[in-house]
């Protein structure tokens, strides 16, 4: 209590308790307007379809040739929008999800069409990040942490007061103890509280997996709480002053949170490069060019992007050339499109190895994997829409090489879209390794901080030499 | 006087242990971050021009076929990789490379380098501009927070002060002391950068690498000073190194994270699907209350009054051909409107970054610094609206070729090789350093605001010395 008594008296708690609080939750409403829409557009998209496929439905059953022509529905009028599932409490920890394309409208055209297109945005706000409760956690939280703790040995031994409980028989070692378990607990239960608020504020109902998604962000981020809180620790017991503390400490930050994850991504892309998006797009147009002149001859009379300006016409006759023309473009594309799925599994698994340089990337892995904004949910959801896609694309190409119609109980044949399941098992087991590490780390630390402890005149024996050498 | 402190502060930095395993690192990143993106460059440009010159090629190759078949195979615009990207790559890799220039059409860039990125770029990318703008600030707050504080708490200040030194020149020499050990430290990665500059691109960037160099000096400078009245106004070391890292934290990572939240809550872009279903319904009704049929049989009957005929058969021109341009020029409209829109709706967010730069420097700076390294969202639009321009040029010469030369009904019309090298070819042209320049008003504003404040500052604090020492 007296610990607390302290803190409040140098306002430092209030500060703290105010500052955290208000940030979370302005960081936990932007995610959720920012997911909210999202989820809208997905919903207002489905909506849409679902609308449509009713309306041709219809027609076909009353014998309208748009409605009935296969070719015509796949290839021009319906665009199926395909959407990844939302994941509880996904707005606070945005991940890739502010720039990685959330639907797809698919169509029975190649997957070059849809792949690759993305919504207008403010590039320079990409380029920033977002403010988001996982940031707060990952960056903010080890400031909050070492501005708590720096000192927690080395300011006291400055102060004179560990000396002067040295004297009057008092265990050093309990009562920094007393003071790391003191400070540590305020602010886990802080962070908790502040969780539990921002999960609140997140979109969705409240089931058994958002009970599963918020306990392990908190355990996650009391975790790695711990872990920098051990490590201002040790590094006070060790430092000469306040200063230095700080220094070091803030150069630990420096290199955790800001330079290992910088430098990772940087090998990343050195070691597995993305295959080019320039290439894939001069490929494509010989593809094209190569296709359409293979069937020009077929062709001869109309205009792809207008059949109806050249008159009379054999739609199924068109359609079958499009199909043709599709499937051999598509046999260009496809080796190249999965090139770029395969670099992004080669890039996730690189960054698996990665992740244990920092624990900014290990707390940043678990968090987005929790919320289901990072790569591997990504790539899942990516892997169903190809399968997806593959369905679709069988179902209407079937019908125009056998010019068979479209008839209204087709429409009700139409292939669903499965989003991959959120798997709270998958993501437990994903979280157990991260978790032993830093809590393993955690405890390395106390120890030493602990044995240094042990013997205070060591501890002493750092204020006799020279504080700025 | 001045330069005595200067000599003595300057040497005692240089021996400063923190100083040269700062310096020794600064420069192995900055020379990593260089090295790297340089190769990149090299890459990215070659694979670039080479695209650029394969489309060319394949258009004007593209054989025998009627212009409207031609237009909407159209061309492919490519934003070049220009050299000081390297240096600072901005908003590039949230853009698209590539721009599809087709008939009826206007397409957004597509191919975004980030969406093959791993997962850790949203720790951000390793860049020189990201090590000055970031890591600088850190290094001269670790080689200057001491710098009165310190000689306060040892009683060295009041000794100084005592020999008639007066505040002012004191701060002076402070100041040039340490400016001299930024520079020290500076030197090999400006030296580095200009020579690859040069061997990679020859002089053609000179001046805006000159610029950028005084730039971030300006910065630099700005920084030191921030330091130096920090260190004067806290009487402790501690507290003035404490303070100096909350503001860094504060400037460099949650500032700006802030503004760009704010900044999409203020003024929201639409969704792909939002916009394009915006622009059909534009398209569909037409500009200026005028449906385009209306438009295009207003047209028609100008045109019969003009040849004095009252069929289009009769017309000694294709009608198709005025029609494809009467589509192009509501086209036109429309899509201008909802560009302007689109772009307007960025500008009010880049607009919260401007103010947000009063209290984050490195808001100013990173946005002047893409604007002199040509990799800003201003040089993105140069690029998109230079490729729209040729994009309605090129439909223009080709529904003039369909009108002219050929006759209404005749779908057997056939243009070749002369007219595809009529029309051209599209060729970036970057922009001179004056353009840039003209978009940076507002960050250079508040760069000279930040430089009155602390100014006056430094000068208040000066004056404060002698009463506080």
């Amino acid at each position: 209590m007296g610990e607390l008594n302290l803190l409040r008296r140098e306002q430092i708690m209030v500060w703290i308790v105010i500052g955290l609080l208000v940030a979370m939750l302005f960081a936990a409403f932007s995610g959720r307007l920012l997911i909210a829409e999202k989820r809208s557009i997905a919903s207002q998209a489905d909506n849409e379809a679902q609308m449509l496929i009713a309306s041709l439905k219809t027609q076909a059953a009353g014998g309208a040739d748009t409605a009935r022509s296969a070719g015509a529905v796949g290839y021009s009028v319906l665009a199926m929008p395909v959407s990844k599932a939302a994941t509880p409490l996904e707005g606070l920890a945005i991940g890739q999800n502010d720039f990685l394309p959330e639907t797809y409208r698919v169509t029975a055209r190649g997957a070059h069409t849809f792949f690759g297109q993305s919504d207008p945005e403010n590039s320079l706000r990409l380029a920033l990040g977002n403010f988001d409760v996982a940031f707060i956690v990952i960056w903010v939280l080890p400031l909050l942490a070492i501005g708590l703790f720096f000192d927690i040995v080395v300011g006291e031994r400055e102060r004179g007061v560990l000396a002067l409980a040295s004297v009057a028989g008092a265990s050093v070692g309990r009562i920094v103890r007393y003071k790391w378990w003191s400070r540590f607990s305020v602010l886990a239960l802080l962070l908790a509280f502040a969780l539990f608020l921002s999960a609140l504020l997140q979109q969705g109902p409240w089931g058994t997996t958002t009970t599963f998604v918020l306990t392990g962000w908190i355990v996650t981020t009391i975790v790695y709480l711990a872990l920098w809180c051990a490590l201002a620790l040790y590094v006070s017991t060790v430092t000469r002053s306040s200063e230095s503390a700080a220094t070091y400490l803030a150069g630990a930050w420096l290199v955790f949170v800001v330079l290992v994850p910088a430098i990772g991504n940087l090998l990343v892309t050195s070691v597995v490069p993305p295959p080019s998006r320039v290439e894939l797009t001069a490929t494509l147009r010989e593809a094209t060019e190569q296709a359409d002149k293979a069937i020009a001859a077929q062709r001869e009379q109309w205009f792809f992007d207008h059949p109806d300006v050249s008159g009379d016409m054999d739609r199924q006759a068109y359609y079958a050339s499009v199909a043709r023309s599709e499937a051999e473009i598509d046999k260009v594309m496809s080796p190249l499109l999965a090139e770029f799925a395969q670099n992004s599994r080669d890039q996730q698994r690189i960054v698996e190895s990665l992740k244990y340089l920092s624990p900014s990337t290990l707390t940043f892995r678990a968090l987005t994997a929790l919320s289901g904004s990072d790569g591997d949910q990504h790539a899942a959801f990516r892997d169903a829409v190809i399968a997806f896609h593959e369905k679709w694309r069988r179902f209407f190409v079937s019908r125009i090489e056998t010019a068979e119609a479209m008839t209204a109980e087709d429409y009700d044949r139409l292939p669903v879209f499965e989003p991959p399941a959120y798997e709270t098992r998958a993501i437990l087991r994903l979280l157990i390794a991260p978790m032993l590490v830093m809590l393993g780390l955690t405890c390395g630390l106390c120890f030493l901080a602990s044995r240094r402890l042990r013997n205070p005149e060591d501890i002493f024996a750092l204020s006799s030499q020279n504080r700025y050498s | 006087m001045i330069g005595d402190v200067a000599k003595k502060e300057f040497r005692q930095t240089s021996r400063d242990g923190r100083f040269r395993v700062a310096a020794v690192l600064f420069n192995a990143l900055t020379l990593l971050a260089l090295l790297s993106a340089a190769q990149r460059y090299q890459i990215l440009s070659a694979e670039r021009t080479l695209a650029q010159e394969v489309v060319a090629s394949q258009w004007v190759e593209q054989g025998e076929k009627n212009p409207h078949s031609a237009a909407h195979y159209g061309q492919y615009a490519f934003r070049p990789a220009l050299p000081l990207a390297a240096f600072d790559p901005g908003v590039q890799a949230f853009e698209g490379v590539s721009i599809w220039l087709e008939a009826h059409k206007r397409n957004f860039a597509a191919g975004r380098p980030v969406d093959d990125m791993s997962p850790l770029s949203r720790f951000g990318e390793l860049s020189i501009a990201y090590v000055l703008q970031v890591l600088l600030p850190l290094i001269l707050i670790l080689i200057g927070y001491s710098s009165f504080a310190a000689e306060r708490e040892s009683g060295t200040l009041r000794q100084l002060i005592a020999t008639g030194v007066t505040g002012g020149r004191l701060v002076a020499g402070k100041f040039l002391g340490l400016a001299g050990s930024a520079m020290m430290l500076l030197s090999p990665t400006i030296v580095v950068a200009f020579a690859l500059l040069v061997w990679s691109s020859g002089a053609a960037w000179i001046a805006n690498a000159l610029s950028l160099t005084v730039l971030y000096l300006w910065y630099a400078a700005l920084m030191l000073a921030l330091v130096l009245f920090i260190s004067a106004v806290f009487s402790t070391a501690r507290g003035a190194l404490m303070a100096l890292l909350v503001i860094w934290a504060l400037g460099n990572f949650v500032v700006p994270r802030i503004a760009a939240d704010v900044g999409r809550l203020y003024s929201p872009t639409p969704p792909a699907a939002t916009l394009l279903r915006a622009i059909e319904n534009d398209l569909a009704s037409g500009i200026d209350g005028e449906t385009p049929a209306d438009r295009i049989e207003k047209r028609r009957q100008q045109l019969y009054k003009l040849y004095k005929v009252s069929s289009d058969a009769d017309l000694p021109i294709n009608i198709q051909g005025v029609i494809f341009s009467i589509q192009d020029e509501i086209g036109d409209v429309v899509y201008d409107k909802h560009f302007s829109d689109l772009e307007a709706a960025i500008d009010k967010q880049v607009d919260i970054f401007e103010i947000a730069g009063m209290f984050s420097p490195r808001l100013a700076i990173m946005l002047i610094s893409q604007e002199l390294s040509g990799t800003s969202i201003g040089h993105q639009r140069q690029f998109a609206d230079g490729a729209e321009v040729f994009r309605r040029d090129l439909m223009r010469t080709l529904n003039r070729d369909i009108t002219l030369n050929s006759r209404t009904g005749d779908n057997t019309y056939r243009s070749s090789g002369a007219l595809w090298k009529q029309a051209g070819e599209y060729r970036f042209k970057a922009e001179p350093l004056s353009s840039s320049l003209a978009r940076c008003g507002g960050p250079l504003m508040l760069l000279a605001l930040w430089t009155v404040l602390l100014c006056t500052l430094l000068s208040s604090a000066s004056r404060r010395l002698v009463g506080i020492a």
